[in-house]
């Protein structure tokens, strides 16, 4: 998103917030599942780009707070991993909507099957086919090799494909 | 059958009609705070070593000193209405503050008795959790009652209550005597809150420091005179932080809410957040 030029930086900022915290939003959720992991993974991702906001040079920021909450996603899940999270809680799901029962089923399929991924194998997934990167893209944003990329994205396809909940799903895809 | 492109569509439809709750006014609130860190961080570590001697030399024997600690502040918190903030942390941010929580439903002799609650809160105030036990306030409780909080550090935090206006309340520790933070609690009369930030183990869960891992630990109240009220050295161990929100939030203000989930027992802290890199 292009900042607009006749604001102040906090205007700017609010305008650019109105624009993007809802996709980060979506973004933080596909990455962790959780409702309040995401919230709290947006806002860190917005109190950073805030921070920054005079230093965005060429005015991307969505892009670049999109780098940040992917890679704030790895951090937080590394640290997350050294400590035990105990919950009584299951993961927030959305409400039941007017969706037909299979595509309800279809959703919580796909939902269970990407919680099956590793950290990686589910961020290049989400950046691939939900926030339409390149494989090269995908690599600058987490900051590791293309063929990195590559090798998880193929892992992820895999994992999917054999996945008893989405037994058919990418099945198309070398065809595609 | 599915492809890719259903991939793509599913991943849509998962997140269709999520909205955060994140505002802008928030989102700087936080940046604020996060820009004072990195230099508090670098000034903090350049005052340690004076900060070590400081300590060291405050904690000796001999005559009492105030304890060094940040400065109380009265505050209004959004949950709980008038409050006192210690500037005392627990975990990695959380602050502890005192509130009065007076219980129309419990009464001594026909009247109301008021209780001190202890309570833990984010520095912004959006999160809120109560501590237990209630400290119940009984008019004349000349006896100093104390609980022992563990701060989440590796060190003890003890606060508690005597039923003296601008008390004095002395520390005795492994012979040393330090003087304790006292302030009033907004909106109770004659009464003192106290608390110390110290090393050391924690009370047994009897509170009897009966067992050879506990410290002993003398409290003694003095009024304003400096004559010796009352004195203890027994100390209750908090058993907890309660999971339900303040039972009587402020006239006026919206209920905010189930409070932090958190198991019974043993204080818990919430996770730390994602610090800034």
């Amino acid at each position: 998103m292009r900042r607009p030029e006749s604001s102040g930086p906090d205007e700017q900022f609010a305008a650019f917030m109105s624009a993007s915290a809802h996709r980060l939003y979506r973004v933080a959720y596909l990455l962790t599942y959780d409702a309040g992991q995401a919230e709290e993974l947006t806002q860190n991702a917005l109190v950073r780009t805030y921070t920054a906001w005079p230093r965005i040079v060429d005015g991307d920021g969505y892009a670049y707070a999109r780098r940040i909450l992917v890679n704030l996603h790895s951090d937080w899940w590394r640290r997350l991993l050294r400590r035990e999270r105990p919950t009584d809680r299951l993961p927030e799901r959305r409400a039941a909507g007017p969706d037909p029962a299979d595509a309800a089923v279809a959703r919580t399929s796909l939902a269970e099957a990407l919680r099956q991924l590793t950290r990686r194998e589910r961020t290049v997934i989400v950046c691939r086919y939900y926030l339409d990167l390149t494989e090269q893209q995908t690599a600058d944003d987490l900051g590791v090799a293309l063929g990195t990329v590559k090798s998880a994205h193929a892992r992820a396809l895999r994992k999917l494909r054999v996945d008893p909940g989405l037994s058919t799903v990418v099945e198309k895809q070398e065809t595609a | 059958m599915y492809t890719v492109d259903d991939l793509r569509q599913q991943l849509v439809e998962e997140t269709e009609g999520l909205a955060p709750r994140v505002t802008f006014a928030r989102v700087k609130a936080r940046a604020g705070r996060r820009r004072w860190r990195g230099p508090l961080t670098v000034a903090v570590a350049a005052l340690a070593p004076a900060l070590a001697v400081g300590t060291l030399v405050a904690m000796q024997p001999g005559a009492p000193r105030p304890a060094p600690g940040p400065t109380p502040s009265p505050t209004a918190h959004p949950f709980v209405g008038p409050a006192l903030v210690t500037g005392l942390t627990v975990g990695d941010e959380e602050l502890l503050l005192f509130h009065r929580a007076p219980d129309p439903n419990i009464r001594i002799d026909g009247e109301s008795r008021a209780e001190l609650r202890g309570a833990l809160s984010d520095p912004s105030h959006e999160r809120f959790r109560e501590l237990r036990p209630v400290l119940v306030i009984l008019p004349g409780s000349l006896t100093p009652r104390v609980v022992e909080l563990p701060d989440g550090r590796g060190g003890v935090i003890d606060y508690g209550v005597v039923g003296v206006a601008d008390a004095r309340v002395e520390v005795a520790v492994d012979g040393r005597t330090v003087i304790a933070n006292t302030a009033r609690v907004p909106g109770v009369p004659d009464v003192t809150v106290f608390w110390i930030s110290r090393d050391g183990p924690l009370a047994e869960p009897t509170g009897v420091p009966s067992g050879p891992a506990s410290t002993a630990v003398l409290f003694t109240a003095r009024d304003a005179s400096g004559a010796v009220v009352g004195s203890t050295d027994q100390r209750q161990r908090g058993d907890g932080i309660q999971a339900s929100p303040p039972p009587y939030p402020p006239d006026g203000e919206p209920d905010p809410g189930p409070a932090i989930s958190v198991s019974p027992g043993t204080p818990t802290f919430r996770p730390p957040t994602v610090s800034p890199s």
